[in-house]
């Protein structure tokens, strides 16, 4: 089947380097997603594979054939853009027939008025796919309507509808769910998903919104500064980032890092507290992360102690925004609505971090494996 | 109540403005109507005062005493049938009856001499058929040039705007005269394509639509090319759908200037009259010798700026429409 590489990718505009030695190889079928803050380069990266954008070096394949100087009509993918880019003088059934009508029509029956006279049996084959993806996608009482007498969200689906109905071998989606407001984004996200299983057809989706590249994706590439940092099915990327950039990237509220150091056994300290956890490194610098939800809150043994500056009601959940001393940062902790009880802004918290899932980060950020080593009771 | 001495002050200079632009139109309207005679007295010759529609004292129509002078057989034939008189009687006779048939209200004669001593409907297709030309040619070439000027990347294209803008302060009159001897070397002069080819390049054009086209969304042009479009489909049936509001404008600016142009016809139209454009039909009413027939030619300048402006109030309601109804999201 059809799969997507992308090899060694130089791109820059002027000086500016946006794209550096970028090798992607996206397989048939998957959702994949592009995930990155914005300026990181992903629509430019996104643009490159569809085509329509120049690169300084490198290879586009697909299906092994080497499509880096083809037209991006004849790439054979779709793209669903931020602003939708409906056309806005044609109805939707126009916009969803234009490109059938460039791809399978010559170019004398594509002539204004008269064309369509000798192009009846073509049109109303075409007719038919257009009504099959707008059966799909909900879109047939809003055929005849223009892109200007729409809502987001079905402005969403029509331009959904334009991208499916040549049946590309992928579709290239540029934060199609930005423009919507906050509940038909989350409701969306489980539509394309359905889509995606639905139509077996790869999707190459962008998004600065790494809850949407989270919930969505089979599996999704990191961009930062026009480099993939990590390329990984969303649970690894959440519990086994490659660096520090990747991990405060991912997740939400943000991991939490602090500075640590090893003693001449290998015992981590963070902060005040010397721990009872070995690890194969000595006398070393490091970073440790932990994420909100890997707290205990213990009232025997305390490692932390912090002062609450800010609360967030999540329903669920509460976020606790805490001033632990002797860390500079902020301390976000996760606590289930049933342990809340009573606190405060300025109320006193005892917690201890998870050790076992803690993540270690050298100097440089890089993360590396000191888990596997024994977890011991260190002699009082 | 507090009272603003601002208001009535604006409303003032507004107001003389108003006056001050639209003095040459009552003129031209009100003059259309009148005779030679009330126009350049402001009387006629009972001594009352003309007033807006003149006061249509019938006067003799010099183009019809003219061609109904009495000829010397005429005079003979008649002198036949009244023995007795002399042949100069006999032509007072005759002059007095040709002078009582061609008496007429002025507003009537004026209008009638505009369409039948100018072939002004002749001039008036003529116009339709040049102005149409050069604006349909003038989209044609401006709208690929300005498309490439704002969302192609090319080597140049800022030197290339930059001269687009320099030639917006070159002024016709400028160049008239290398533009006449080529044509004349082609010898295309006294021809429509005199009238139409000098024009058919637009840089007002070009500046206005690019600066438009730099407002449209790439992603348009992007969705036209992942569907397959050509460069020029794209121009054709994306760029040009979304800039219909600006062309109005530009065929407003652009018909307007061609229509009433009396500089250039003018000049590349010598000879053949069935060339003439309207306002080349006012020089049929300038007579060097006599002096100008005041009446008619403004009878021909009302015919010729009424299309103008019944097809300015139509645009102009659809002008306002297309920007409001263009919000492109
Ligand atoms: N046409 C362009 N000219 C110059 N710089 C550009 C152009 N398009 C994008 N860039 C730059 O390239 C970088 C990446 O852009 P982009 O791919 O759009 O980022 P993202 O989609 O991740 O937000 C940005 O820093 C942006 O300023
Ligand atoms: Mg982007």
């Amino acid at each position: 089947m059809s799969n997507i590489q992308v090899k060694e990718i130089y791109k820059s505009y002027g000086n500016t380097s946006v794209i550096e030695d970028i090798s992607i190889e996206i397989k048939s079928k998957e959702f994949i997603t592009l995930v990155g803050p914005s300026g990181c380069g992903k629509s430019t990266l996104l643009r490159i594979i569809a085509g329509l954008e120049q690169i300084n070096s490198g290879r586009i394949y697909i299906d092994q054939k080497d499509v880096t100087f083809v037209r991006p009509s004849d790439r054979n993918l779709a793209m669903v853009f931020q602003s939708y880019a409906l056309y806005p003088h044609l109805t939707v059934k126009e916009n969803m027939l234009t490109p059938l009508k460039l791809r399978d029509l010559s170019s004398f029956q594509r002539f204004p008025l008269i064309g369509k006279y000798f192009a009846k049996k073509e049109l109303e084959k075409l007719d038919i796919l257009v009504s099959e993806t707008a059966e799909i996608l909900r879109l047939k009482k809003l055929l005849n309507r223009k892109p200007g007498q729409l809502s987001g969200g079905q402005r969403q689906r029509a331009a959904l509808g334009r991208a499916m109905v040549r049946k590309p071998i992928a579709f290239l989606m540029d934060e199609p769910l930005s423009n919507l407001d906050a509940a038909l984004r989350v409701h969306m996200r489980s539509e394309l998903s359905e889509l995606h299983k639905k139509l077996g057809i790869t999707f190459i989706y962008v998004t600065h919104d790494q809850a949407e590249a989270l919930t969505m994706s089979n599996r999704m590439a990191v961009m930062m500064d026009g480099r993939i940092l990590q390329l990984d099915e969303p649970n690894k990327i959440y519990s086994e980032p490659n660096c520090i950039k990747v991990a405060e990237f991912i997740g939400s509220p943000k991991i939490n890092i602090l500075p640590a150091t090893t003693d001449k056994l290998g015992y981590l300290s963070i902060g005040n507290f010397k721990s009872n956890f070995k690890t194969k490194i000595k006398n070393t610098k490091i970073f440790v992360g932990f994420r909100s939800e890997n707290i205990i809150l213990n009232k025997k043994t305390n490692q932390f102690n912090g002062s609450v500056k800010h609360i967030e009601n999540l329903g669920s959940d509460y976020f606790l925004h805490l001033k632990v001393k002797s860390f500079s940062d902020k301390i976000i902790i996760r606590i289930p609505h049933s342990d809340f009880t009573n606190i405060k802004v300025d109320s006193s918290i005892n917690f201890s971090i998870n050790l076992e899932k803690i993540l270690f980060f050298d100097v440089d950020g890089v993360r590396f494996n000191a888990s596997y080593h024994t977890f011991q009771k260190k002699i009082a | 109540m507090n009272y603003d001495i601002g208001q009535p002050i604006k409303h003032f200079l507004l107001i003389l403005g108003a006056i001050i632009v639209i003095l040459p139109f009552y003129s031209m309207i009100s003059y259309s109507f009148q005779s030679q005679g009330e126009i350049e007295t402001g009387k006629n010759s009972k001594g009352e005062k003309a007033g807006f529609l003149g006061t249509q004292e019938k006067i003799v129509d010099q183009f019809c005493f003219k061609s109904n002078t009495p000829e010397k057989e005429e005079v003979n034939s008649l002198m036949l049938k009244m023995p007795g008189k002399t042949e100069r009687e006999v032509y007072n006779i005759l002059l007095k009856n040709v002078t009582e048939n061609c008496l007429k209200k002025p507003a009537f004669m004026n209008y009638t001499q505009a369409f039948t001593k100018a072939p002004l409907l002749r001039y008036l297709l003529n116009g339709v058929i040049v102005t149409a030309s050069i604006f349909l040619l003038q989209v044609v070439v401006a709208l690929p040039a300005a498309y490439a000027l704002a969302k192609l990347r090319f080597v140049g294209r800022e030197f290339i705007f930059t001269l687009v803008l320099l030639c917006l302060l070159i002024p016709i009159h400028a160049v008239a005269l290398p533009l006449y001897i080529m044509l004349a070397k082609l010898g295309l002069t006294n021809s429509y394509a005199a009238l139409i080819i000098p024009w058919t390049i637009s840089v007002f054009g070009i500046f206005l639509m690019r600066q438009f086209f730099m407002t449209v969304p790439d992603d348009y042009i992007d969705a036209g090319r992942m569907d397959g479009m050509s460069e020029f489909s794209i121009i054709w049936r994306v760029m040009l759908p979304t800039a219909v509001p600006a062309l109005l404008a530009f065929a407003i600016f652009s018909v307007v200037a061609h229509w009433n142009d009396y500089f250039w016809p003018r000049v590349v139209i010598t000879g053949d009259p069935d060339l003439f454009t309207p306002p080349l039909g006012m020089r049929v009413f300038k007579q060097d010798t006599e002096g100008d027939l005041h009446g008619p030619m403004m009878a021909v300048a009302v015919t010729i700026v009424t299309p103008l402006i019944v097809a300015f109030l139509i645009a102009q309601k659809r002008f306002i429409e297309g920007i409001t109804f263009s919000g492109m999201k």
